[in-house]
Protein backbone atom coordinates (compact mmCIF):
# COMPACT_ATOMS: atom_id res chain seq x y z
CA UNK A 1 0.00 0.00 0.00
CA UNK A 2 2.84 2.26 0.81
CA UNK A 3 4.62 1.51 -2.38
CA UNK A 4 1.50 2.26 -4.34
CA UNK A 5 1.04 5.61 -2.66
CA UNK A 6 4.63 6.52 -3.33
CA UNK A 7 4.27 5.71 -7.02
CA UNK A 8 1.14 7.79 -7.28
CA UNK A 9 2.79 10.64 -5.55
CA UNK A 10 5.77 10.44 -7.84
CA UNK A 11 3.55 10.40 -10.93
CA UNK A 12 1.60 13.38 -9.72
CA UNK A 13 4.73 15.30 -8.94
CA UNK A 14 6.18 14.64 -12.42
CA UNK A 15 2.89 15.65 -14.02
CA UNK A 16 2.84 18.87 -12.04
CA UNK A 17 6.39 19.76 -12.97
CA UNK A 18 5.80 19.04 -16.66
CA UNK A 19 2.63 21.09 -16.61
CA UNK A 20 4.42 24.01 -15.03
CA UNK A 21 7.26 23.76 -17.50
CA UNK A 22 4.80 23.70 -20.40
CA UNK A 23 2.70 26.58 -19.12
CA UNK A 24 5.55 28.83 -18.15
CA UNK A 25 7.71 28.12 -21.22
CA UNK A 26 8.24 30.53 -24.05
CA UNK A 27 5.90 29.98 -27.06
CA UNK A 28 8.93 29.95 -29.29
CA UNK A 29 10.70 33.17 -30.15
CA UNK A 30 13.37 34.96 -32.04
CA UNK A 31 16.95 34.34 -31.17
CA UNK A 32 18.50 37.52 -29.95
CA UNK A 33 22.11 38.53 -29.81
CA UNK A 34 23.94 41.84 -29.55
CA UNK A 35 23.57 42.62 -33.24
CA UNK A 36 19.92 41.67 -33.59
CA UNK A 37 18.69 45.16 -32.79
CA UNK A 38 20.93 46.78 -35.35
CA UNK A 39 19.81 44.32 -37.97
CA UNK A 40 16.22 45.04 -37.03
CA UNK A 41 16.84 48.76 -37.13
CA UNK A 42 18.34 48.44 -40.59
CA UNK A 43 15.47 46.32 -41.85
CA UNK A 44 12.92 48.81 -40.49
CA UNK A 45 14.75 51.70 -42.13
CA UNK A 46 14.71 49.85 -45.44
CA UNK A 47 10.94 49.44 -45.19
CA UNK A 48 10.43 53.08 -44.18
CA UNK A 49 12.47 54.22 -47.15
CA UNK A 50 10.55 52.01 -49.57
CA UNK A 51 7.14 52.63 -51.12
CA UNK A 52 5.66 50.47 -48.37
CA UNK A 53 5.77 53.49 -46.04
CA UNK A 54 3.31 55.38 -48.22
CA UNK A 55 1.08 52.37 -48.79
CA UNK A 56 0.87 51.26 -45.13
CA UNK A 57 1.40 54.32 -42.92
CA UNK A 58 -0.47 52.88 -39.91
CA UNK A 59 1.62 49.75 -39.83
CA UNK A 60 4.79 51.82 -40.17
CA UNK A 61 3.70 53.95 -37.26
CA UNK A 62 3.25 50.84 -35.05
CA UNK A 63 6.56 49.47 -36.21
CA UNK A 64 8.36 52.68 -35.26
CA UNK A 65 6.71 52.68 -31.83
CA UNK A 66 7.59 49.07 -31.32
CA UNK A 67 11.15 49.69 -32.40
CA UNK A 68 11.46 52.15 -29.55
CA UNK A 69 10.23 49.44 -27.17
CA UNK A 70 12.83 47.06 -28.55
CA UNK A 71 15.47 49.65 -27.98
CA UNK A 72 14.23 50.17 -24.46
CA UNK A 73 14.16 46.43 -23.76
CA UNK A 74 17.65 46.11 -25.12
CA UNK A 75 18.79 48.92 -22.88
CA UNK A 76 17.07 47.26 -19.95
CA UNK A 77 18.68 43.98 -20.95
CA UNK A 78 15.30 42.34 -21.13
CA UNK A 79 16.23 39.83 -23.74
CA UNK A 80 12.96 37.96 -23.77
CA UNK A 81 10.94 41.12 -24.23
CA UNK A 82 13.37 42.31 -26.88
CA UNK A 83 12.96 39.02 -28.72
CA UNK A 84 9.17 39.22 -28.58
CA UNK A 85 9.05 42.76 -29.88
CA UNK A 86 11.55 41.91 -32.57
CA UNK A 87 9.40 39.00 -33.71
CA UNK A 88 6.34 41.23 -33.69
CA UNK A 89 8.11 43.90 -35.76
CA UNK A 90 9.17 41.40 -38.38
CA UNK A 91 5.62 40.12 -38.50
CA UNK A 92 4.35 43.69 -38.80
CA UNK A 93 6.83 44.37 -41.60
CA UNK A 94 5.50 41.37 -43.43
CA UNK A 95 1.95 42.65 -43.02
CA UNK A 96 2.95 46.15 -44.10
CA UNK A 97 4.49 44.74 -47.24
CA UNK A 98 1.34 42.75 -47.88
CA UNK A 99 -0.73 45.90 -47.34
CA UNK A 100 1.38 47.75 -49.89
CA UNK A 101 1.03 44.85 -52.29
CA UNK A 102 -2.74 44.82 -51.78
CA UNK A 103 -2.96 48.54 -52.40
CA UNK A 104 -0.93 48.19 -55.56
CA UNK A 105 -3.10 45.32 -56.77
CA UNK A 106 -6.27 47.21 -55.93
CA UNK A 107 -5.00 50.19 -57.90
CA UNK A 108 -4.02 47.90 -60.73
CA UNK A 109 -7.43 46.25 -60.67
CA UNK A 110 -9.20 49.62 -60.74
CA UNK A 111 -7.01 50.70 -63.58
CA UNK A 112 -7.68 47.45 -65.40
CA UNK A 113 -11.43 47.82 -64.91
CA UNK A 114 -11.21 51.34 -66.29
CA UNK A 115 -9.44 49.93 -69.31
CA UNK A 116 -12.14 47.28 -69.68
CA UNK A 117 -14.87 49.92 -69.43
CA UNK A 118 -13.14 52.11 -71.98
CA UNK A 119 -12.63 49.12 -74.26
CA UNK A 120 -16.30 48.15 -73.90
CA UNK A 121 -17.41 51.70 -74.68
CA UNK A 122 -15.13 51.86 -77.70
CA UNK A 123 -16.35 48.46 -78.89
CA UNK A 124 -19.99 49.56 -78.54
CA UNK A 125 -19.22 52.69 -80.53
CA UNK A 126 -17.64 50.56 -83.25
CA UNK A 127 -20.60 48.18 -83.28
CA UNK A 128 -22.99 51.13 -83.60
CA UNK A 129 -20.97 52.34 -86.59
CA UNK A 130 -21.39 48.90 -88.11
CA UNK A 131 -25.19 49.16 -87.95
CA UNK B 1 3.08 13.93 4.19
CA UNK B 2 -0.60 14.30 3.43
CA UNK B 3 -0.09 18.03 3.35
CA UNK B 4 2.68 17.62 0.77
CA UNK B 5 0.48 15.46 -1.42
CA UNK B 6 -2.32 17.98 -1.32
CA UNK B 7 0.10 20.77 -2.20
CA UNK B 8 1.50 18.88 -5.19
CA UNK B 9 -1.99 18.09 -6.46
CA UNK B 10 -3.04 21.67 -5.98
CA UNK B 11 0.03 22.93 -7.82
CA UNK B 12 -0.57 20.56 -10.74
CA UNK B 13 -4.15 21.71 -11.28
CA UNK B 14 -3.64 25.44 -10.92
CA UNK B 15 -1.86 25.92 -14.33
CA UNK B 16 -4.41 23.68 -16.07
CA UNK B 17 -7.18 25.80 -14.70
CA UNK B 18 -5.49 28.93 -15.91
CA UNK B 19 -4.92 27.44 -19.43
CA UNK B 20 -8.51 26.29 -19.65
CA UNK B 21 -9.70 29.75 -18.99
CA UNK B 22 -10.09 31.31 -22.44
CA UNK B 23 -9.74 35.03 -22.43
CA UNK B 24 -12.06 37.04 -24.55
CA UNK B 25 -9.39 38.14 -26.97
CA UNK B 26 -8.54 34.58 -27.83
CA UNK B 27 -12.18 33.77 -28.35
CA UNK B 28 -12.63 36.80 -30.57
CA UNK B 29 -9.62 35.67 -32.56
CA UNK B 30 -11.12 32.23 -33.04
CA UNK B 31 -14.46 33.62 -34.17
CA UNK B 32 -12.67 35.93 -36.54
CA UNK B 33 -10.75 33.01 -37.99
CA UNK B 34 -13.92 30.92 -38.33
CA UNK B 35 -15.64 33.74 -40.19
CA UNK B 36 -12.63 34.11 -42.44
CA UNK B 37 -12.34 30.49 -43.49
CA UNK B 38 -16.07 30.20 -44.12
CA UNK B 39 -16.13 33.25 -46.34
CA UNK B 40 -16.83 32.07 -49.89
CA UNK B 41 -14.85 34.86 -51.45
CA UNK B 42 -11.61 33.63 -49.87
CA UNK B 43 -12.36 29.92 -49.79
CA UNK B 44 -9.99 28.85 -52.56
CA UNK B 45 -7.10 31.10 -51.53
CA UNK B 46 -4.23 31.29 -49.02
CA UNK B 47 -4.46 27.67 -47.96
CA UNK B 48 -0.96 27.56 -46.55
CA UNK B 49 -1.43 30.75 -44.57
CA UNK B 50 -4.82 29.59 -43.34
CA UNK B 51 -3.20 26.46 -42.04
CA UNK B 52 -0.48 28.51 -40.37
CA UNK B 53 -3.09 30.75 -38.75
CA UNK B 54 -5.13 27.78 -37.60
CA UNK B 55 -2.03 26.18 -36.14
CA UNK B 56 -1.12 29.35 -34.32
CA UNK B 57 -4.61 29.76 -32.85
CA UNK B 58 -4.91 26.12 -31.91
CA UNK B 59 -1.53 26.38 -30.25
CA UNK B 60 -2.96 29.16 -28.13
CA UNK B 61 -5.80 26.90 -27.10
CA UNK B 62 -3.43 24.10 -26.33
CA UNK B 63 -1.20 26.27 -24.22
CA UNK B 64 -1.17 25.53 -20.60
CA UNK B 65 -1.23 28.41 -18.29
CA UNK B 66 -1.99 31.98 -19.11
CA UNK B 67 -2.17 32.78 -22.79
CA UNK B 68 0.61 35.20 -23.52
CA UNK B 69 -0.17 38.47 -25.12
CA UNK B 70 2.77 38.06 -27.46
CA UNK B 71 1.53 34.72 -28.72
CA UNK B 72 -1.93 36.16 -29.29
CA UNK B 73 -0.40 39.05 -31.17
CA UNK B 74 1.55 36.76 -33.46
CA UNK B 75 -1.48 34.51 -33.98
CA UNK B 76 -3.55 37.54 -34.91
CA UNK B 77 -0.83 38.58 -37.30
CA UNK B 78 -0.97 35.12 -38.84
CA UNK B 79 -4.68 35.56 -39.31
CA UNK B 80 -4.21 39.05 -40.77
CA UNK B 81 -1.51 37.77 -43.05
CA UNK B 82 -3.71 34.87 -44.18
CA UNK B 83 -6.55 37.28 -44.91
CA UNK B 84 -4.22 39.59 -46.83
CA UNK B 85 -2.71 36.75 -48.80
CA UNK B 86 -6.22 35.53 -49.60
CA UNK B 87 -7.20 39.03 -50.65
CA UNK B 88 -4.03 39.28 -52.70
CA UNK B 89 -4.72 35.99 -54.45
CA UNK B 90 -8.32 37.03 -54.94
CA UNK B 91 -7.10 40.26 -56.54
CA UNK B 92 -4.70 38.24 -58.69
CA UNK B 93 -7.65 36.17 -59.88
CA UNK B 94 -9.68 39.31 -60.50
CA UNK B 95 -6.78 40.86 -62.40
CA UNK B 96 -6.44 37.71 -64.43
CA UNK B 97 -10.14 37.78 -65.23
CA UNK B 98 -9.98 41.44 -66.17
CA UNK B 99 -6.90 40.78 -68.27
CA UNK B 100 -8.71 37.98 -70.01
CA UNK B 101 -11.77 40.16 -70.47
CA UNK B 102 -9.58 42.98 -71.76
CA UNK B 103 -7.85 40.62 -74.16
CA UNK B 104 -11.19 39.34 -75.41
CA UNK B 105 -12.40 42.90 -75.81
CA UNK B 106 -9.23 43.85 -77.64
CA UNK B 107 -9.61 40.92 -80.00
CA UNK B 108 -13.27 41.75 -80.52
CA UNK B 109 -12.32 45.39 -80.99
CA UNK B 110 -9.70 44.49 -83.58
CA UNK B 111 -12.22 42.37 -85.46
CA UNK B 112 -14.83 45.10 -85.24
CA UNK B 113 -12.32 47.75 -86.30
CA UNK B 114 -11.47 45.60 -89.30
CA UNK B 115 -15.17 45.23 -90.08
CA UNK B 116 -15.71 48.97 -89.66
CA UNK B 117 -12.70 49.65 -91.88
CA UNK B 118 -14.09 47.31 -94.51
CA UNK B 119 -17.50 48.91 -94.20
CA UNK B 120 -16.06 52.39 -94.46
CA UNK B 121 -13.95 51.31 -97.40
CA UNK B 122 -17.07 49.89 -99.04
CA UNK B 123 -18.93 53.09 -98.28
CA UNK B 124 -16.08 55.17 -99.64
CA UNK B 125 -15.99 53.00 -102.74
CA UNK B 126 -19.72 53.35 -103.12
CA UNK B 127 -19.50 57.10 -102.69
CA UNK B 128 -16.74 57.22 -105.26
CA UNK B 129 -18.85 55.18 -107.63
CA UNK B 130 -21.83 57.42 -107.03
CA UNK B 131 -19.68 60.49 -107.51
CA UNK B 132 -18.24 59.04 -110.69
CA UNK B 133 -21.73 58.27 -111.92
CA UNK B 134 -22.83 61.75 -111.00
CA UNK B 135 -19.87 63.26 -112.83
CA UNK B 136 -20.58 61.05 -115.84
CA UNK B 137 -24.23 62.03 -115.73
CA UNK B 138 -23.33 65.70 -115.49
CA UNK B 139 -20.89 65.25 -118.35
CA UNK B 140 -23.53 63.56 -120.45
CA UNK B 141 -26.04 66.25 -119.59
CA UNK B 142 -23.53 68.94 -120.52
CA UNK B 143 -22.68 67.08 -123.70
CA UNK B 144 -26.36 66.72 -124.51
CA UNK B 145 -26.95 70.38 -123.75
CA UNK B 146 -23.97 71.29 -125.91
CA UNK B 147 -25.23 69.09 -128.71
CA UNK B 148 -28.66 70.62 -128.34
CA UNK B 149 -27.16 74.09 -128.39
CA UNK B 150 -25.11 73.17 -131.43
CA UNK B 151 -28.17 71.67 -133.04
CA UNK B 152 -30.19 74.79 -132.30
CA UNK B 153 -27.35 76.95 -133.57
CA UNK B 154 -27.03 74.78 -136.66
CA UNK B 155 -30.76 74.88 -137.18
CA UNK B 156 -30.69 78.61 -136.74
CA UNK B 157 -27.81 78.84 -139.14
CA UNK B 158 -29.59 76.49 -141.50
CA UNK B 159 -32.78 78.39 -141.08
CA UNK B 160 -30.92 81.59 -141.68
CA UNK B 161 -29.17 80.06 -144.66
CA UNK B 162 -32.41 78.59 -145.91
CA UNK B 163 -34.11 81.89 -145.31
CA UNK B 164 -31.34 83.70 -147.13
CA UNK B 165 -31.47 81.14 -149.92
CA UNK B 166 -35.23 81.38 -150.05
CA UNK B 167 -34.98 85.13 -150.08
CA UNK B 168 -32.35 84.95 -152.77
CA UNK B 169 -34.45 82.41 -154.62
CA UNK B 170 -37.52 84.55 -154.18
CA UNK B 171 -35.59 87.55 -155.34
CA UNK B 172 -34.27 85.56 -158.27
CA UNK B 173 -37.73 84.29 -158.99
CA UNK B 174 -38.98 87.78 -158.68
CA UNK B 175 -36.32 88.93 -161.09
CA UNK B 176 -37.20 86.06 -163.38
CA UNK B 177 -40.83 86.93 -163.04
CA UNK B 178 -40.03 90.56 -163.63
CA UNK B 179 -37.96 89.63 -166.60
CA UNK B 180 -40.67 87.28 -167.80
CA UNK B 181 -43.19 90.00 -167.26
CA UNK B 182 -40.97 92.45 -169.04
CA UNK B 183 -40.46 89.93 -171.79
CA UNK B 184 -44.15 89.23 -171.85
CA UNK B 185 -44.86 92.90 -171.88
CA UNK B 186 -42.35 93.32 -174.61
CA UNK B 187 -43.80 90.36 -176.43
CA UNK B 188 -47.28 91.71 -176.02
CA UNK B 189 -46.08 95.06 -177.12
CA UNK B 190 -44.31 93.46 -180.03
CA UNK B 191 -47.32 91.38 -180.92
CA UNK B 192 -49.49 94.36 -180.56
CA UNK B 193 -47.12 96.39 -182.67
CA UNK B 194 -46.93 93.56 -185.19
CA UNK B 195 -50.69 93.27 -185.24
CA UNK B 196 -51.03 97.02 -185.65
CA UNK B 197 -48.37 97.02 -188.37
CA UNK B 198 -50.05 94.18 -190.17
CA UNK B 199 -53.42 95.83 -189.82
CA UNK B 200 -52.01 99.07 -191.03
CA UNK B 201 -50.53 97.46 -194.11
CA UNK B 202 -51.59 99.36 -197.16
CA UNK B 203 -51.17 98.55 -200.77
CA UNK B 204 -49.63 101.02 -203.15
CA UNK B 205 -49.91 101.18 -206.89
CA UNK B 206 -46.70 100.60 -208.86
CA UNK B 207 -45.82 99.91 -212.44
CA UNK B 208 -45.81 96.17 -211.86
CA UNK B 209 -49.01 96.16 -209.92
CA UNK B 210 -50.35 96.59 -206.38
CA UNK B 211 -47.60 96.19 -203.83
CA UNK B 212 -48.00 95.35 -200.14
CA UNK B 213 -44.74 95.50 -198.19
CA UNK B 214 -44.07 93.36 -195.13
CA UNK B 215 -41.44 94.90 -192.88
CA UNK B 216 -38.66 92.86 -191.32
CA UNK B 217 -40.69 92.71 -188.10
CA UNK B 218 -42.49 89.75 -189.66
CA UNK B 219 -39.30 87.62 -189.44
CA UNK B 220 -37.04 86.59 -186.68
CA UNK B 221 -33.81 88.49 -186.74
CA UNK B 222 -31.42 87.36 -189.50
CA UNK B 223 -33.76 84.45 -190.20
CA UNK B 224 -36.36 83.41 -192.73
CA UNK B 225 -38.65 82.15 -190.01
CA UNK B 226 -41.96 84.02 -189.92
CA UNK B 227 -43.02 84.90 -186.40
CA UNK B 228 -46.01 82.97 -185.10
CA UNK B 229 -47.70 86.18 -184.14
CA UNK B 230 -47.33 87.39 -187.74
CA UNK B 231 -48.79 84.16 -188.99
CA UNK B 232 -51.73 84.56 -186.59
CA UNK B 233 -52.35 88.09 -187.83
CA UNK B 234 -51.87 87.50 -191.53
CA UNK B 235 -55.56 88.11 -192.29
CA UNK B 236 -55.02 91.57 -193.81
CA UNK B 237 -52.49 90.16 -196.29
CA UNK B 238 -54.76 87.28 -197.23
CA UNK B 239 -57.73 89.62 -197.62
CA UNK B 240 -55.57 91.80 -199.85
CA UNK B 241 -54.66 88.81 -202.06
CA UNK B 242 -58.16 87.40 -202.04
CA UNK B 243 -59.32 90.66 -203.59
CA UNK B 244 -57.46 89.75 -206.77
CA UNK B 245 -58.00 86.05 -207.36
CA UNK B 246 -57.19 86.16 -211.05
CA UNK B 247 -53.84 87.81 -210.78
CA UNK B 248 -50.46 86.21 -210.29
CA UNK B 249 -48.35 87.12 -207.38
CA UNK B 250 -44.67 87.89 -207.16
CA UNK B 251 -42.99 87.86 -203.85
CA UNK B 252 -39.70 89.74 -203.64
CA UNK B 253 -37.33 89.43 -200.72
CA UNK B 254 -34.99 92.38 -199.93
CA UNK B 255 -32.28 92.98 -197.33
CA UNK B 256 -30.16 95.87 -196.16
CA UNK B 257 -26.49 96.14 -197.02
CA UNK B 258 -25.18 94.50 -193.84
CA UNK B 259 -23.46 91.21 -194.47
CA UNK B 260 -22.20 89.71 -197.71
CA UNK B 261 -24.13 89.85 -200.94
CA UNK B 262 -24.45 86.09 -201.07
CA UNK B 263 -25.80 85.94 -197.57
CA UNK B 264 -28.23 88.75 -198.26
CA UNK B 265 -29.33 87.14 -201.50
CA UNK B 266 -29.88 83.82 -199.83
CA UNK B 267 -31.70 85.35 -196.88
CA UNK B 268 -33.97 87.38 -199.17
CA UNK B 269 -34.80 84.30 -201.22
CA UNK B 270 -35.55 82.26 -198.13
CA UNK B 271 -37.82 84.92 -196.76
CA UNK B 272 -39.67 85.19 -200.10
CA UNK B 273 -40.08 81.42 -200.11
CA UNK B 274 -41.35 81.46 -196.56
CA UNK B 275 -44.07 83.97 -197.41
CA UNK B 276 -44.99 81.95 -200.50
CA UNK B 277 -45.24 78.82 -198.39
CA UNK B 278 -47.44 80.60 -195.90
CA UNK B 279 -49.76 81.79 -198.66
CA UNK B 280 -49.94 78.32 -200.10
CA UNK B 281 -50.79 77.03 -196.64
CA UNK B 282 -53.71 79.43 -196.62
CA UNK B 283 -55.11 77.95 -199.85
CA UNK B 284 -53.55 80.13 -202.50
CA UNK B 285 -52.48 78.22 -205.55
CA UNK B 286 -48.74 78.01 -205.71
CA UNK B 287 -48.77 78.31 -209.49
CA UNK B 288 -49.87 81.91 -209.06
CA UNK B 289 -46.92 82.72 -206.85
CA UNK B 290 -43.36 83.52 -207.77
CA UNK B 291 -40.83 84.01 -205.01
CA UNK B 292 -37.64 85.93 -205.83
CA UNK B 293 -34.74 86.91 -203.57
CA UNK B 294 -33.42 90.32 -204.57
CA UNK B 295 -30.75 90.69 -201.93
CA UNK B 296 -29.61 94.22 -201.22
CA UNK B 297 -29.94 95.27 -204.86
CA UNK B 298 -33.10 97.35 -204.58
CA UNK B 299 -32.95 99.49 -201.49
CA UNK B 300 -35.77 101.91 -200.80
CA UNK B 301 -33.84 103.90 -198.21
CA UNK B 302 -30.33 104.86 -197.20
CA UNK B 303 -28.43 101.91 -195.73
CA UNK B 304 -26.22 104.29 -193.70
CA UNK B 305 -28.89 104.69 -191.02
CA UNK B 306 -30.66 102.15 -188.92
CA UNK B 307 -33.99 103.51 -189.96
CA UNK B 308 -32.99 103.20 -193.59
CA UNK B 309 -31.74 99.68 -193.11
CA UNK B 310 -35.00 98.74 -191.39
CA UNK B 311 -36.94 100.01 -194.39
CA UNK B 312 -34.71 98.10 -196.80
CA UNK B 313 -35.29 94.78 -194.92
CA UNK B 314 -38.68 93.87 -196.41
CA UNK B 315 -40.73 91.46 -198.46
CA UNK B 316 -42.90 92.92 -201.19
CA UNK B 317 -46.06 91.07 -202.22
CA UNK B 318 -46.94 92.29 -205.65
CA UNK B 319 -50.33 91.63 -207.26
CA UNK B 320 -49.11 91.68 -210.80
CA UNK B 321 -51.01 93.53 -213.46
CA UNK B 322 -52.31 91.23 -216.16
Amino acid sequence: MRTKSTKNLLFIACFAVLTLLTGCGSPGGTKIDDDSFYQLESDVAAVINSNVADAAPLEIKFIKEKLRLVKQAKADRKRKLEAQYTAQIYSDIEIAKLRAELNRKNDELLDKRDQVSAAQAYLMELQERLQ
Amino acid sequence: MKLLVKLVILLSFVPSGIAAKKNLELEALRIEFDNFITEDKYRPYAKVDKTAARTAIEALYNQRGKVKEHAVYLARNHLIKARMVAESEYLDAQLQQEDQRLNELNIETLKTEAAVARLEADRAQLQLSLRAEEIERERLEKQKALELANQIATEKEMTQAELTAAQEYAEAQKKVADLAKQEADLAFEEIDALRRQLESLAARETVDGLVMTLGDFVFDSASANIKQEAVDNFTKVLDFIDGYPDRNIRIEGHTDSSGSDAFNLSLSQQRADAVKSLLVDHGINSSRIEAIGMGESLPVANNNTEAGKAKNRRVDIIILNN
